[in-house]
């Protein structure tokens, strides 16, 4: 089974420690989300992935020109799907491409967890961060594929983190989705948690091994965000145990 | 080549500048914007600055069926000066610039100045005029210029004994044509003799018959690779000299069509096509898309990029951009929109980081659909105030 994470850089699922395409092994250098994604679907499997060499890392830039390289049809806004998703839905459907082929290659369940922060501005609508998953899932789908994870934090992955580091842990962590994204902004989710870390004499280099250690506890972080990528995370890592199936449903669209 | 526009008080054109600060104007530039942004205005506008040059002010009001006060921006208190400045490169990297602010009461400019690498080669102020020599020396009249005429005092000298920087102004403003005012319907019309197919299209078929042998066959050409059914295009010459436009169809049995029951695409794509054959180097196209089926567009992209004149056109459709490649529409996609106050302002569409990072993934006609202009509009203008940064991607 292996697991291809793509994500933004070295503060979420991690970078790759030579420049250019996928890496895997002692190439890929994991940043906390991939940690977080490690704990979880560990606890499912049996077996830490990124232990046993089976996460892939494809970085965003190597995505980025997959996607651009892909015939895929063009992805316009309409009934189906608003504006500000293509983006998204384009980088879902190439993901899942490479799964697919991965699959096909390895002969075995290839799943996909694809990262983006929520961000956003002042302007931005309410649901901006519900049309990122949503075009995201739908970026899987119209590839057929059924092993994709969204994973996008609100604002973003800082404000996971301190739902477990925060004062009393693990507390009314869904207005922690309320902080701003920008990190320019005063209270921004970064400046908040590295004051949190700091009251800890930590820093965001020690978050891998707070994960370790168990001081995050990934089952325990409740907030609606993390809760919607938990529950598709350990169904695809369920399913893909059971290896009921090798990624696609149908042919790709 | 002309490399930058600046204007002032021209309808909504506040204070505006095509590119924005800090750009030069490439070889094809794409306006895109929600409705209203002030696109048509802009291509007014540089149309409009063309004819101050031709000494036509009136009659370019007249086409328009426009009186001169409409012009000045009415945000506001109302002044009756529309201030321009066009740069223009010679082909050699020299700039040459023409400023000028135009009277909209007196229909003239009042005040002109023409500048080519540091020197000042034309300059007219409280009437009194001073020409350079061929050489460069600037010679100041004493007495007052008492000429009448429209627009600018380019349009009456006889340039024969000055400095040909600015023949060269006046002759790449000659070389502008706009076309934003072309319709299918005016292009049907049966017209008398003219070397030029008229501001709407209106002397389209005139036109057509005054071009070479080569030049038809060439546009022929051009013409079949969108619809290869197209057998033939030709010209009847009717009673006193009236021209008349006529197409052959290759189905079994068609005989000819007239225009007047042609289809507004083919008459537009081929009235686009036919601006190769023209003398004009700068062409304004208004909503290039209009009329025209998406399995076209590519070609009619490839066309006016590759046409070997400069080329302004505004779209709404994504297809246009989409067929853009990267690098040009990196440097070519201009973004209009409008402030809270009404003013127009421009900016390079793939400058901002958001479109950027959208573009490494998507084609640019998918950027461009999947953004709400109006809600990055808002975003510009606060982040202008410098209450928000544009730290997307979203």
């Amino acid at each position: 089974m292996i697991l291809l994470l793509s994500g933004e850089g070295a503060t979420d699922l991690g970078t790759c420690r030579l420049p250019g395409a996928d890496c895997e092994g002692r190439d890929f250098e994991p940043g906390p989300m991939a940690w977080l994604v490690d704990g979880m679907v560990g606890n499912i499997w049996g077996y830490s992935p990124l232990n046993a060499a089976a996460c892939v890392l494809v970085p965003k830039t190597a995505l980025a020109i997959h996607c651009r390289t892909e015939r895929m049809g063009p992805a316009l806004p309409g009934k189906k799907r608003g504006t500000e998703t293509a983006y998204f839905f384009k980088n879902a459907r190439g993901l899942a491409r490479m799964a697919l082929r991965w699959s096909a290659q390895k002969d075995c369940p290839v799943g996909a967890v694809l990262f983006r922060d929520t961000d956003g501005t002042a302007s931005s609508p309410r649901s901006l961060w519900s049309d990122k998953v949503n075009s995201m899932e739908a970026g899987f789908e119209a590839e057929g594929f059924v092993l994709g994870v969204p994973m996008v934090p609100k604002p973003k992955s800082e404000a996971w983190l301190l739902c477990a580091l925060q004062t009393v842990p693990y507390q009314d962590c869904s207005r922690l989705e309320d902080l701003p994204g920008n990190d320019g902004s005063p209270n921004s989710a970064k400046d908040e948690l590295d004051k949190t870390l700091d009251r800890r004499g930590k820093s965001y280099g020690d978050v891998p091994q707070l994960i370790e250690d168990g001081a995050i506890d990934p089952h325990r972080i409740q907030m609606p965000s993390f809760d919607r990528f938990r529950e598709c995370l350990e169904s695809v890592a369920t399913r893909m145990l059971r290896g009921g199936a090798l990624g696609a449903s149908r042919s790709g669209g | 080549m002309i490399t930058r526009f600046h204007v002032e008080n021209f309808k909504s054109l506040v204070h505006f500048d095509l590119p924005p600060a800090g750009h030069r104007l490439g070889g094809f530039t794409c306006l895109i914007g929600l409705n209203g942004s002030g696109k048509s205005t802009l291509l007014q506008a540089l149309d409009f600055v063309a004819h101050l040059a031709l000494g036509k002010v009136e009659e370019w009001l007249e086409q328009r069926n426009w009186r001169s006060s409409e012009l000045a921006t009415n945000l506001g208190k109302r002044n009756p000066v529309i201030t321009f400045e066009v740069s223009f490169d010679d082909g050699q990297g020299v700039e040459t610039t023409w400023h000028g602010r135009f009277n909209l009461h007196h229909l003239r400019c009042t005040s002109e100045r023409v500048e080519r690498a540091g020197q000042t080669l034309l300059e007219l102020e409280s009437d009194r005029l001073g020409l350079a020599t061929p050489e460069g020396v600037l010679h100041r009249r004493e007495d007052k210029l008492n000429l009448v005429y429209q627009g600018s005092v380019l349009s009456i000298l006889q340039l024969n004994d000055a400095h040909p920087g600015l023949p060269f102004v006046k002759e790449s403003l000659r070389q502008l044509k706009s076309l934003e005012l072309l319709s299918p319907q005016l292009l049907r019309k049966r017209s008398y003799a003219s070397k030029d197919m008229g501001v709407g299209g209106e002397k389209f078929s005139a036109f057509l018959a005054g071009l070479p042998p080569e030049s038809k066959q060439e546009l022929f050409q051009a013409l079949q690779r969108f619809y290869p059914h197209l057998r033939d295009w030709r010209v009847k010459t009717l009673r006193a000299g009236w021209k008349d436009l006529w197409f052959g169809e290759d189905y079994p049995g068609a005989g000819s069509v007239q225009a007047t029951h042609i289809n507004d695409g083919l008459l537009r794509v081929m009235a686009i096509l036919a601006q190769a054959h023209s003398p004009y180097s700068f062409l304004l196209f208004d909503e290039i898309e209009n009329g025209i089926n998406p399995e076209l567009v590519e070609k009619l992209v490839d066309f006016l990029i590759g046409c070997g004149k400069q080329v302004v056109v505004t779209t709404h459709s994504p297809l246009i951009l989409n067929y853009i490649s990267d690098e040009i529409a990196k440097s070519g996609v201009v973004m209009l929109y409008k402030t809270q106050q009404g003013e127009t302002r421009s900016v390079r569409f793939f400058d901002l980081p958001a479109m950027q990072e959208k573009l490494r993934v998507l084609g640019p006609g998918e950027v461009f659909a999947d953004t709400r202009l109006g809600r990055l509009a808002s975003e510009l203008e606060q982040q202008a105030d410098g209450s928000t940064t544009l730290t997307l991607p979203r």
